[in-house]
């Protein structure tokens, strides 16, 4: 499973990173505009990524516009199957439902929780049903 | 129009006359001339215009063939070409053959079959001249003159042929009998003379007429006794010529006549005489033959019958005589006797000279009989006719001629029927035929359909996986989101609810589609090899952890014989075992959960095991236990809702089970628990884990103490020890147990290790360790605890009161047996009055690895991160090569005890470096060949492959490299493999561990929960201090913008840098930072500016205290 992580904040893409490299190979982007970029390259060259987790916050780009995006751009490719797209995991801090709720609009099936630790990444993906 | 032919006939008899003319009448022809000799008969032809002329052959004083001539000659009113039919009273073929042929007549009948007379005389006036026949006639002369004269004479009354010698003349007469020879006396070959006495040896009737000069008449003469007809001197004249040929040609049928007439006579009086022997003196030979004779009269009257009537029918010859043949018939219905009667008038009117049929007759018993039946007629002198004929008895023959019929009949019916069934069978066959091209065509429909319905079911799974966990999962985000918001009390509840409902509602939704994952057949499985030690307590640990939470004890115990390298699926493996485990933990409200795997059968290559998960729950009734495994059903309804869940759990783990091939089931007690069993056969890898230090360790003989809270799970344990070959003394514990102790350590001299089994520190009371370590005998012994629910400052107090190990439960295998060996080793060779390292399962995977020098040749960051990361933290040295050059430039430089390799790197791939290094090798090698041969060097090269493939291993090994690991990389399997190739190689060390004591003794910071970040960072320390210090630096970048941004009123910064820093310190454990940030950052999103310089102050200070305190440690651990 290939896995991409967004965050801006450095600890947050370093512990996820951690954590996460116990379920596939991460790659980690710091911004939403990188993230894209990855995301769009590793499509092209299909290789595309199973988990997608972005952070809700970020300069710039935010994880919704993020997902919005990735959404967009499945679709523009023809990837309408839920077994080919993506999943994405939406890395909140529990302070903005709004920015949540817009998140599940935008097309993420699932959020985590800062601060997280294995148990709660453990939780969450299965949540989105990827154990 | 038959009526109008005007037809002669001359007959001396005026009853054949009557006759025959009768005959014609009934015919239709009606206008008759009769004559009674030849001179009315050319009386009537010179006066009427004759059609027809019928005529016998002796009508003196002309003869019938002179009237025929007569009128061929075209002498009489008539047309010369009318018919001539013969009607003779006296008859031989001899006359039939030469009358149609010599006389031009078309027919010629007997009188006998006079009935035949009509259709003679309508065949003869349809075709005329198709009778009509010149007599032939060969000339034999050389002389071509007179040849060519008679010719020209003869031409018109006669067919013409000329032989030119006597040799060619015998030939052709002998080919064609020429009615009559005109032949020379002279002639070349063959005389006259010769061809005369050649011709009259073959037929001593033939007609020749000598030519001959006047010269030699004698000659003509003595030819003429010889046999010649007549003879004619030349020249001749036509009219001579034609008269004295029709004279010859006459001349042989009175020859014939007279001969005829002879033999005639004779054979009269011949036969009378018989008929007067038969009649008088051989009746009894007639009546002895074995056939019916008799004689009807035209009617068919019974005339005579001889003896053998009597025997075949059983009715006297007397009363049988006068009677009518068919009154013996059999039954009157037969066709038969239809056609008997049809014989007998045809016979009658001489349309039938003789015949031959079977009659059906009856004998006197009424039984059938079968006669076969030939009959002829016959005519008396008079003209009156009978029928004479013999019956032949063919009854049997009839009989078995109608069985062969009935068998034929019966035959062609079966023909016919099986035909028919054929048919049938064949029309069936076409319709199957049919059918099955349209089954075939349906299948391949119904195939393609499924497969769509298939891919649409998968489709359909994939989408209600995202369409129904989504919207859950913003539930349960919302529910979490507003729990975290002040709620009084009632609120928190509903949430809490809320949260907890759409949790359940997640697991069961996981629970349906896995199933229905098994059940589409989507699930493959997998054969990789596994270590099934390491799953088992992992599992262990985990469920250890929840069982923890609801009281419960939960116990893993997997016989220390049993092979732990296997290959299988691991994850379905885990699968079907969580599934149990956590069934086990719903149920089970006091008590403990066991995991057991027993050996169950050992078959070389394969080991069948036997799995267990035995809990102290409510149990299941009898009568429910077989609905367990049946989808969707649970014990009791009722436990439904207790208890909840989708009663999924085991449907799961039995399918997967079967998948796999073994079976599965369970035994239960109302009130008392259950086991659930499953087993299944592994295949086992070729190589078992080698010792880990410590494991090495012999640990036989040793004396072990167990003392324990006298809870059930200790069995894990002492099995365990008792497999190592220790010698173990359990102790429970009470209030008297720190007497008994040292009472039983007095009594077996002393222990070498004592081992406490509590469920916390606490309850293990650390005055009776205090007071173990009082005691004399007891002081030195080593003390490993291990406790079920580890605490914070465990340690610490460990190392206080003299507890040399320390594990936290539940037990892992390897862990115990290294932590006892690694224990009793450092008593044996430590000073006994400086206490060394507390050994922990920290200890454990850190102590002997610090020498051990890995090189990493991998080119991707990520990979490289985790891979340093797993390694340095679990205390290895690792050196990084970027590609293979590098890697083998390094190799050149420096000794490395393992070199992990990635396949795909850049410039040098990874077979390539590792055939050079083994090349290098190989060189280094030779070198020092004169030297022991244990001193040659062959590094470990593990190759890290993408994609594990079935073929990757053996290309590995093929090209130099001792093992491999697939990507993405696991710590577990990643450490497990490394020390499986490097750890051997290197002593135990016996230095301390600084880092534990550091650990400890920072255990009450405030600032940061240090452990607790280390264990979220998977035990790695280095880690975790490279992020921290990347975290400072970008932490004092965002305070610098945070105070730009105030200075500014850049409210939106403040909350986004503050966002960033509370995410940041919550993820290091660092809370009071966090918190700061936390609310500044929602000072910067409510835009109260006013008070952010103050909270910003309050976030710099526990930034600083955090430093502060990490550099301390940092001290402390330098």
């Amino acid at each position: 499973m290939k896995i991409l992580v967004v965050d801006d904040e450095f600890v947050s893409l370093q512990k996820l990173s951690l954590l996460l490299s116990a379920y596939g190979k991460c790659d980690a982007a710091t911004n939403g505009e990188q993230a894209l970029e990855m995301f769009r390259i590793a499509h092209q060259q299909n290789t595309p990524y199973s988990l997608i987790t972005l952070d809700i916050d970020m300069p710039g780009m935010d994880g919704p516009t993020v997902a919005e995006h990735i959404r967009q751009y499945e679709l523009e490719s023809g990837i309408t199957s839920m077994e080919q797209q993506g999943k994405i995991l939406m890395v909140t801090a529990m302070t903005d439902g709004k920015s949540i709720m817009s998140s599940f609009k935008k097309g993420c099936e699932g959020y985590l929780n800062k601060p997280f630790n294995e148990e709660t990444i453990r939780v969450s993906l299965a949540n989105i049903g990827i154990l | 129009m038959s009526s109008d032919v005007h037809i002669l006939l001359v007959n001396s008899n005026p009853q054949a006359r009557a006759v025959l003319k009768n005959t014609l009448t009934k015919a239709g022809y009606t206008h008759i001339s009769e004559a009674e000799n030849g001179r009315e008969a050319v009386k009537i032809l010179g006066q009427d215009a004759i059609k027809l002329l019928i005529t016998d052959i002796e009508i003196a004083p002309l003869d019938g063939w002179r009237l025929g001539r007569m009128v061929r000659a075209g002498i009489f009113k008539c047309e010369d070409t009318i018919p001539l039919i013969v009607v003779a009273s006296t008859w031989c073929e001899r006359i039939a053959e030469t009358t149609a042929k010599v006389f031009g007549f078309n027919k010629v009948i007997p009188f006998e079959k006079h009935g035949m007379l009509p259709q003679a005389v309508r065949n003869s006036l349809r075709d005329p001249g198709s009778a009509y026949h010149k007599p032939r006639v060969l000339i034999v002369e050389d002389f071509p003159d007179t040849a060519f004269l008679a010719k020209r004479i003869l031409a018109q009354r006669f067919e013409i042929e000329i032989a030119t010698d006597g040799q060619a003349g015998l030939d052709s007469w002998r080919q064609h009998r020429h009615e009559l020879v005109l032949l020379d006396v002279m002639l070349p070959k063959l005389s006259g003379r010769e061809v005369l006495q050649e011709i009259l040896k073959i037929h001593q009737f033939q007609p020749v007429v000598i030519m001959t000069a006047h010269s030699t008449i004698e000659l003509a003469e003595e030819l003429m006794l010889e046999g010649a007809a007549d003879f004619i001197a030349k020249p001749f004249m036509a009219e001579p010529l034609r008269r004295v040929i029709e004279i010859a040609l006459k001349r042989e049928d009175y020859l014939i006549s007279n001969a005829q007439f002879a033999a005639r006579v004779q054979s009269l009086n011949e036969s009378k005489d018989a008929h007067h022997k038969i009649s008088q003196g051989h009746q009894h030979l007639l009546d002895s033959l074995g056939t019916v004779i008799l004689k009807l009269d035209e009617k068919g009257r019974l005339l005579f019958l001889n003896k053998e009537w009597e025997r075949l029918t059983g009715y006297s010859i007397t009363d049988s005589l006068g009677k009518h043949l068919s009154d013996f018939r059999y039954r009157s219905d037969h066709a038969e006797w239809k056609t008997f009667q049809h014989r007998l008038d045809a016979f009658r009117i001489g349309e039938l000279r003789d015949c031959s049929l079977e009659l059906p007759l009856a004998n006197k018993k009424g039984q059938p009989l079968w006669a076969k039946c030939r009959l002829e007629a016959m005519y008396s002198e008079d003209g009156r006719q009978s029928v004479s004929g013999c019956l032949e008895n063919v009854t049997k023959c009839k009989r078995a001629e109608e069985l062969l019929q009935k068998a034929h009949d019966e035959l062609e019916d079966r023909v016919r029927e099986r035909t028919k069934k054929f048919e049938k069978t064949n029309e069936l066959l076409r319709r199957e035929v049919n059918e099955r091209i349209r089954a075939e065509e349906e299948l391949e429909k119904a195939r393609y359909a499924a497969e769509e319905a298939s891919q649409a079911k998968s489709q359909f799974l994939a989408n209600m996986s995202h369409e129904i966990r989504t919207p859950i999962n913003g539930i349960l985000g919302m529910a979490e989101i507003a729990l975290d918001t002040d709620l009084d009390e009632d609120q928190r509840q509903l949430l809490r609810t809320i949260f907890s409902e759409a949790n359940s509602l997640l697991a069961i939704i996981s629970d349906v589609l896995d199933l229905s994952k098994v059940e589409a057949g989507k699930l493959e499985l997998e054969s990789i090899p596994f270590d099934l030690r390491n799953l088992i307590e992992d599992l262990a640990t985990s469920m250890g952890f929840r069982a923890q939470q609801k009281g419960l004890d939960f116990v893993s115990f997997m016989a220390p014989q049993i092979p732990s390298k296997l290959f299988g699926d691991p994850v379905r493996l885990r699968q079907i075992l969580l599934n149990l485990c956590s069934n086990a933990l719903k149920f089970t409200s006091a008590g403990e959960v066991v995991l057991m795997v027993e050996k169950q059968k050992d078959q070389g290559d394969n080991i069948t095991l036997r799995f267990l998960v035995k809990d102290t729950g409510i149990g299941i009734p009898k009568e429910k236990q077989a609905l367990i495994f049946e989808s969707f059903c649970q014990a009791d309804s009722t436990t439904t809702r207790k208890y909840g869940g989708t009663g999924l759990g085991t449907t799961i783990a039995k399918q997967l089970t079967e998948m796999m091939g073994g079976q599965i089931g369970l035994e239960s007690e109302e009130g008392k628990g259950t086991t659930f069993w499953f087993t299944l056969e592994f295949p086992k890898q070729e190589e078992q884990a080698p010792p880990l230090p410590g494991q090495d360790i012999d640990l036989q003989g040793v004396r072990v103490l167990l003392v324990n809270d006298n809870r059930s799970n200790r069995l894990a344990l002492t099995e365990y020890l008792q497999a190592w070959g220790c010698l173990t003394t359990e102790l429970p514990f009470n209030s008297k147990t720190g007497t008994m102790l040292l009472e039983c350590a007095d009594q077996h001299d002393s222990f070498d290790l004592i081992v406490t089994d509590f469920q916390t520190l606490e309850m293990g009371e650390f005055g009776l360790i205090e007071s173990l370590r009082s005691h004399d005998l007891l002081s030195q012994v080593p003390i490993v605890a291990l406790t079920s629910i580890g605490k914070k400052g465990d340690g610490e107090k460990c190392r206080k009161i003299g507890i040399d190990c320390y594990l936290t439960k539940p037990i892992k295998h390897d862990d115990l047996r290294r932590a006892i060996g690694m224990t009793l080793e450092k008593m044996a060779g430590g000073d006994p009055q400086k206490r060394p390292t507390l050994i922990t399962r920290h200890f454990l995977s850190d102590e002997s690895r610090k020498d051990i020098r890995i090189l990493l040749a991998e080119d991707y960051p990520t990979n490289q991160q985790v891979a340093i990361k797993h390694l340095e933290g679990a205390g290895y040295h690792v050196t990084l090569a970027e590609n293979g050059q590098i890697a083998v430039d390094n190799f050149k430089r420096k000794q490395f005890n393992l070199i992990l390799m990635d396949i795909d790197m850049p410039v040098m791939n990874g077979y390539e470096a590792t055939s050079a290094i083994r090349a290098l090798e190989q060189k280094a090698n030779s070198l020092t060949r004169s030297v022991d041969a244990t001193t040659k060097t062959r590094v470990p090269v593990v190759a890290m492959t993408a994609h594990a493939k079935s073929g990757d291993r053996e290309t590995c090994l093929a090209t130099g490299m001792d093992d491999y690991i697939s990507k993405p990389l696991r710590r577990s399997d990643l450490l497990a493999l490394v020390e499986k190739w490097a750890l051997p190689r290197s002593a135990a060390s016996q230095q301390s561990d600084p880092k534990a004591e550091s650990a400890t003794a920072c255990g009450s910071c405030t600032s940061m929960d240090y452990d607790k970040a280390v264990e979220e960072f998977q035990g790695d320390e280095a880690f975790l201090r490279k992020v921290l210090l990347g975290f400072f630096e970008n932490v004092d970048k965002q305070a610098v913008r945070i105070r730009q941004a105030i200075a500014d009123d850049d409210s939106e910064t403040v909350r986004r840098e503050a966002h960033a820093i509370k995410g940041g310190a919550a993820n290091l454990l660092a809370i009071p930072l966090s918190e700061a940030a936390r609310q500044l950052e929602e000072l910067g999103n409510s835009a109260e500016l006013s008070s952010i310089p103050a909270v910003f102050e309050k976030l710099l200070w526990e930034l600083n205290r955090l430093r502060d305190e990490m550099e301390t440690r940092e001290n402390l651990t330098a």
